[in-house]
């Protein structure tokens, strides 16, 4: 659309020296183009014609201004974001002892992390994502149901979003049809939707952890599989439980406070989720004592599968072997037996 | 109801975490390891020593609480379906006993 005052226009109104100044650049950088090009994503998407909400506040069934509610998207949140979780119980805990138990364990897993920028891996520094916090069991346990149980079909994800451009089928001028400003609505399918609540429901205390979380729990999450983080980790938070050894006392003797141990004995270790997979005390160890994190299992995997081909290679080859070597002993006996009376005859004249 | 916990000096527990039976002893032990009774120098110190058996045992949980004056309870919660009220109902009937005790002693 042309400017709707010309540009001559605009100078003949008498202003101030510096605002005239401001137009004119202004006006002889926009002179070349008036209406800047659309942006792929406007030519290719169509925006939604009719928006009934504000796109960051979908109609929700649980009320999005309540504490529970947002302690429920983090919760989701967290639940997808780390695939390592293990669980504690933790009972009276002085705010001074959680202080002093999170200072060890961002210690110690930085050693992990220096450890591994030193043997040359390139792994994340992990140190400062790994956090340790305690939960609302009960929410927790709906996320949890959420996230492993609820999954939105195709279609209602389709629905939920604005028509395609490119696709004839839909217009610009089409009618969002799904969103209507209701809760109700299937086509809504973020964590707080009546759809998700609906779908959920009627899995109550069906997770395999879902027993276990009562009472005071807190997690540890670690947002990659690092089995050395975790070994860290636990070697701080539960070194009796889980069997990995505690820091000396002459090597961190801030570990050995009363305020740190007291603290200490009153955190048991539960249970581990890795993987989407539940896993009790002695798994975790298991998990915590493979060496060398993921990159060592792999390494593992490597030379297994190598030594096993290689082995399988002799194998095949040895009957071709074992055959080609009784041939040519063979051959090379009847050439004795055709030389021989030769060499005999040889030898007599 | 309270829990004289003064009464008490030790505590044994074996659970299987995985099983909702076990959800007393891991409720009483939040009850029992509170900062006055962790430091060993604490004059109400209480010896707790918990035991977490494998995800797939059946075997059901069980406690010992031994009181002061070396009397022993033990509670097998899973067997007689005991829940956290009657868990502690038993234990601080044993401990107003002995409370009592002491008090008509001295």
């Amino acid at each position: 659309m042309p400017p709707r005052l010309r540009i001559s226009s605009i100078q003949q109104i008498p202003r101030c020296q510096y605002e005239l100044r401001i137009t004119r650049s202004a006006s002889s950088a926009a002179a070349p183009a008036f209406t800047p090009a659309a942006s792929i994503e406007q030519m290719t998407r169509s925006p939604a014609p009719v928006s009934r909400f504000p796109p960051t506040q979908p109609p929700s069934h649980r009320n999005p201004e309540y504490r529970r509610s947002q302690l429920l998207r983090s919760y989701t949140s967290l639940l997808r974001t780390s695939p390592l979780i293990v669980l504690f119980q933790h009972n009276n805990l002085k705010s001074m002892e959680w202080a002093a138990i999170r200072r060890e364990l961002t210690i110690a897993l930085q050693k992990v992390d220096e450890k591994i920028a030193a043997e040359g891996r390139t792994a994340p520094a992990l140190a400062p994502y790994i956090k340790i916090q305690t939960i609302q069991t009960s929410i927790f346990e709906v996320a949890l149901r959420i996230v492993e149980y609820f999954r939105p079909s195709e279609s209602s994800l389709a629905s939920g979003k604005p028509p395609s451009a490119i696709d004839p089928v839909t217009q610009t001028s089409a009618e969002l049809p799904a969103i209507s400003g209701s809760k109700d609505d299937p086509a809504l399918t973020h964590d707080l939707s009546r759809t998700a609540h609906a779908a959920v429901k009627n899995m109550k205390g069906m997770h395999e952890l879902s027993p276990l979380l009562v009472g005071p729990v807190a997690v540890l999450s670690i947002p990659t599989v690092s089995p050395e983080h975790m070994k860290a980790a636990l070697s701080i938070l539960a070194p009796k439980e889980s069997g990995f050894k505690a820091p000396t006392r002459k090597a961190n003797p801030e570990y050995h406070e009363p305020i740190v141990q007291n603290g200490l004995q009153k955190i048991n270790l539960l249970a581990a989720r890795v993987d989407n997979q539940v896993f009790d005390i002695d798994q975790t160890k298991w998990v915590g004592s493979i060496e060398g994190g993921m990159d060592g299992l792999r390494s593992q995997l490597v030379t297994a599968l190598q030594s096993m081909s290689s082995s399988v290679a002799t194998t095949l080859e040895g009957a071709g072997k074992s055959i080609y070597f009784t041939l040519e002993s063979r051959r090379s006996v009847l050439e004795e037996e055709e030389k021989g009376p030769e060499g005999d005859k040889s030898e007599s004249s | 109801m309270t829990i004289p916990i003064a009464t008490i000096t030790t505590f044994r527990t074996a659970y299987n975490p995985f099983s909702r039976a076990s959800r007393p002893c891991r409720l009483f032990l939040g009850m029992l390891r509170t900062p006055d009774t962790i430091p060993t120098s604490s004059p109400t110190h209480i010896d707790i020593k918990v035991k977490q058996l494998p995800r797939n045992s059946t075997e059901s949980p069980t406690m010992t609480i031994g009181f002061k004056g070396g009397k022993e309870l033990t509670l097998d919660v899973g067997k007689r379906g005991l829940k956290i009220g009657d868990v502690i109902e038993e234990v601080s009937r044993v401990g107003r006993a002995l409370q009592r005790e002491a008090s008509l002693k001295n």
